[in-house]
């Protein structure tokens, strides 16, 4: 796939990328409120299309909106890459605003993993690393499940290595 | 521990450990109520519960007591007002009630018979109740009982107690009572405060639980499966070993993982300081004096102001210790002074007189409908305004000692609040100074700390102090920045809160230090683009922020938590990035804004390695500490075994 979805941020080391089912999920969640919205407007549209023309407009503005975010929803899943390193995990995502995370073991409170409805349909889950601070918003979505357990367990063994040292 | 959700869970059913708030009240029934205590010790350990002080049912239900009084007061004020009226006025007093309850005697005697049933009834609810009051001390935890017909008993292990403090509001202090707050870190419910006792059985209370807590705490730290370690408070102790080595030996292997990783995040023994481990370079200088004082014999002051100075050499501050280790005093007239200039007082105070002003505008002009609505707006903004008054006053008579658990702190005008600073705990501090303070030269010092319950009033290092009190609270409460030769740090703390204004003669060197933003990051921040800088030292990040209101955040690199970089599309086209490090919740949120990208990426990268390697040397360094204490004692099971899955 396309390479400059990725920006650099200084550190050499290979990225995995998420499920390319992710986007797909992600384009069908936002579908569930756009289609019925979408349906409504077009029959409304062309009921009324004699008295209030301009109802079209409506109908039109979601479409144009569902295409734009489909397209960056896809983009934004493909640019998402995280990087098991030997001390840390690192997390980059976003195209149009960069976003690196860098989780080092050793802060490793718990782990989540979570799985939607939705997620469940394609097997996929979102793996959620939480430390003593808050502000750590380090999610990486649209693992397979398999992938996820495993991301979990492991994380889970370093993170316990790294806190018998303490 | 990380991840181990499953375990923990089973851990905590195995401790019967009910931790949150939630869980922690429960309702038990009265028959039932010994039994379910056992169970929960799974010691038949034999239960002695103190008594709370006698008079607390009585303080407690003072206020309605006052409304009572006070509706009597009213309704006789009434009566006695149309009399006088009535006198005033020349016609005869209006006395049908009095010449009714004259004909029927028998109406006086009932009123008089019903009055004394009433207090005699509650003397003897207040009675009942104060007989089930009470509170229960073993290895394992506090426990506070009440309540009379829905019986609670709040139970807080000892191991997650985080502080505790003695607390004196105006009516319990007029009749010389106090109360006791646990801190057990969990939702800001989860308190435990023990009240009434008597100020001084309080205070011998808190010395010997604090002992205990952190001998408990050392015990889980250490690994050690045995018998507590002699603890300090002789009378203590006989209470405290009550539930034997079986059950707390089972605990203590089994809370092990636990306590590791509470030794970074929630460290043990908060409110003091954990002395199991030696004098660390990364601990703050706070816990390192602590450490050497702990060390001394009683009555140190002397030794004490020679440590305090040797270990803040680097700031070139000469300290002296006042009676009883104090260091720091703030008088009530400077708390006074600066509440009334910081900016959300003067905020305040400016709407209030600009509506008044309007008002009366108004007024001359003959509009009289717009008053009413104004005088109901104004009128919140006056109570906000005095409620912020009223709370930084709380902080006049700040007091700091320094002590061999820490740094004890005293403040309060009428009710007198103590607490310990938890050096240990500290993640993050910072120096404010708002616009008008700096005619007088003072700074406000607060700091981030690990726990659950962030609360931001009682994050406060120092409320308001000059420039040495400021660099002494921020001293203490940090590692030793550990600067090249040529720099102090007094002259680098002076670097970041003047920028380049600093009067220090070595302000140049230090001035090098710093790496500001670049000239094309103007447009983001108009004003503040020129002071805004970070600097890293061996074992700090120091950033310099704020173009009015002065601040300055330090972060060591041993308690970072986590980086992010961050770079949006509008400042992609201006070549910047900012990286945010993470640290606990509080008052301090570090974030260094708006370098060249790449700046932004190499700190980012260089940063994690840091703070890495400087996290490895300090773990390193405490894991000698402890398999050095593990050798000592004789019998130290592997709790490796209970933790690989």
């Amino acid at each position: 796939m396309n390479r400059d979805h990725f920006f650099t941020i200084g550190a050499d080391v290979p990225f995995n990328r998420v499920s390319p089912k992710y986007g797909v999920k992600e384009v069908l969640a936002s579908m569930i409120f756009l289609v019925p919205m979408f349906i409504a407007a077009l029959v409304c549209a062309i009921i009324f299309t004699a008295d209030v023309p301009w109802l079209h407009l409506i109908w039109i503005a979601i479409l144009a909106y569902g295409i734009a975010s489909t397209i960056i929803v896809l983009r934004q899943a493909r640019a998402i890459g995280y990087a098991e390193r030997e001390d840390d995990l690192l997390i980059r995502r976003g195209i149009m605003f960069h976003k690196a995370t860098v989780v080092p073991y050793g802060r490793l409170q718990f782990v989540d993993v979570d799985a939607g409805p939705i997620d469940r349909i394609f097997g996929l889950a979102t793996v959620k690393l939480h430390t003593a601070s808050a502000a750590t918003d380090a999610t990486i979505p649209g693992l397979p499940r398999a992938e996820a357990d495993r991301l979990r367990d492991s994380l889970a063994g370093l993170g316990q290595a790294n806190l018998a040292g303490l | 521990m990380a991840a181990d959700e499953p375990e923990q869970n089973t851990e905590e059913a195995a401790a019967s450990a009910l931790p949150e708030s939630a869980e922690a009240e429960r309702s038990v029934h009265a028959a039932s109520h010994s039994d379910v205590s056992d169970a929960l010790e799974g010691a038949a350990a034999p239960e002695i519960w103190h008594r709370v002080h006698p008079l607390t049912p009585i303080i407690e239900s003072l206020a309605v007591l006052v409304g009572i009084f006070i509706a009597a007061a009213y309704g006789l004020q009434n009566v006695f007002q149309n009399a006088v009226e009535d006198l005033a006025s020349g016609r005869s007093v209006d006395l049908t009630f009095a010449e009714w309850i004259g004909g029927h005697p028998l109406a006086i005697l009932g009123i008089v018979g019903g009055i004394i049933l009433i207090l005699l009834l509650t003397a003897m609810f207040s009675w009942l109740a104060w007989r089930v009051m009470g509170y229960r001390v073993d290895a394992e935890a506090i426990y506070y009982r009440r309540g009379l017909l829905s019986k609670k008993l709040r139970k807080a292990r000892l191991d997650r107690v985080q502080s505790i403090d003695l607390q004196q509001k105006l009516l319990p202090r007029v009749l010389g009572m106090a109360e006791l707050v646990f801190d057990v870190a969990g939702g800001s419910d989860s308190n435990i405060s023990l009240k009434y006792l008597s100020k001084k059985r309080a205070e011998e209370l808190r010395d010997e639980l604090l002992a205990a807590v952190r001998a408990k705490k050392r015990t889980d730290t250490a690994g050690t499966a045995g018998p507590d370690r002699p603890s300090a408070g002789g009378p203590s102790a006989a209470d405290l070993s009550v539930a034997g080595p079986s059950g707390s030996g089972a605990h203590a292997a089994q809370a092990l993982p636990e306590a590791e990783n509470a030794a970074d995040i929630a460290e043990p023994a908060s409110s003091g300081v954990d002395r199991s481990v030696p004098e660390r370079r990364d601990d703050s200088i706070g816990v390192r004096l602590s450490k050497r004082l702990g060390a001394m014999a009683d009555d140190v002051s002397h030794e004490a102001e020679g440590s305090l100075n040797e270990l803040l050499a680097p700031y070139n501050l000469s300290t002296s210790v006042g009676k009883e280790g104090e260091i720091i005093r703030v008088p009530v007239h400077r708390v006074v002074v600066a509440s009334l200039l910081k900016p959300e007082t003067l905020i305040s105070a400016a709407v209030v007189v600009i509506v008044i002003v309007i008002a009366i505008v108004l007024m001359a002009m003959g509009i009289k409908e717009a008053f009413i609505p104004m005088l109901v707006g104004v009128l919140p903004g006056i109570f906000a305004a005095f409620s912020v008054f009223r709370k930084n006053l709380d902080n006049a008579n700040f007091v700091v000692r320094l002590g061999e658990s820490g740094l004890a702190v005293n403040h309060g005008l009428f009710s007198t609040s103590r607490k310990v600073i938890p050096l240990d705990r500290i993640q993050a501090v910072c120096l404010y100074q708002p616009l008008l303070w700096r005619w007088a030269g003072w700074w406000q010092a607060e700091y981030n700390i690990a726990s659950a319950g962030g609360d931001h009033d009682t994050n406060l290092l120092l409320p308001v102090g000059d420039l040495d009190q400021a660099l002494l609270m921020v001293g203490l409460a940090l590692p030793d920045p550990q600067l090249d030769e040529g720099v102090g740090a007094d002259t680098l703390v002076r670097s970041a809160m003047y920028d380049r204004k600093s009067a220090d003669p070595n302000a140049a060197a230090a001035e090098a230090m710093f790496h500001p933003q670049p000239r094309s990051s103007r447009i983001l921040d108009p004003f503040v683009w020129k002071r805004r800088a970070y600097a890293l030292t061996e074992s700090l990040l120091v950033l310099r922020l704020g173009a009015f209101n002065r601040r300055v955040d330090f972060v060591p690199h041993v308690r970072v938590q986590s980086l992010r970089y961050h770079q949006g599309p509008l400042m992609r086209a201006l070549g910047l990035g900012s990286v945010a490090v993470h640290s606990t919740a509080g008052p301090v949120d570090p974030r260094v804004t708006h370098q060249s990208a790449e700046d932004a990426k190499r700190f980012f990268t260089e940063h994690a390695e840091r703070t890495r390697l400087a996290r490895q040397h300090f773990d390193a360094v405490t894991k000698d500490a402890k398999t050095g204490q593990a050798a000592v004692l004789e019998h130290s099971p592997n709790p490796a075994e209970e933790d690989e899955r």
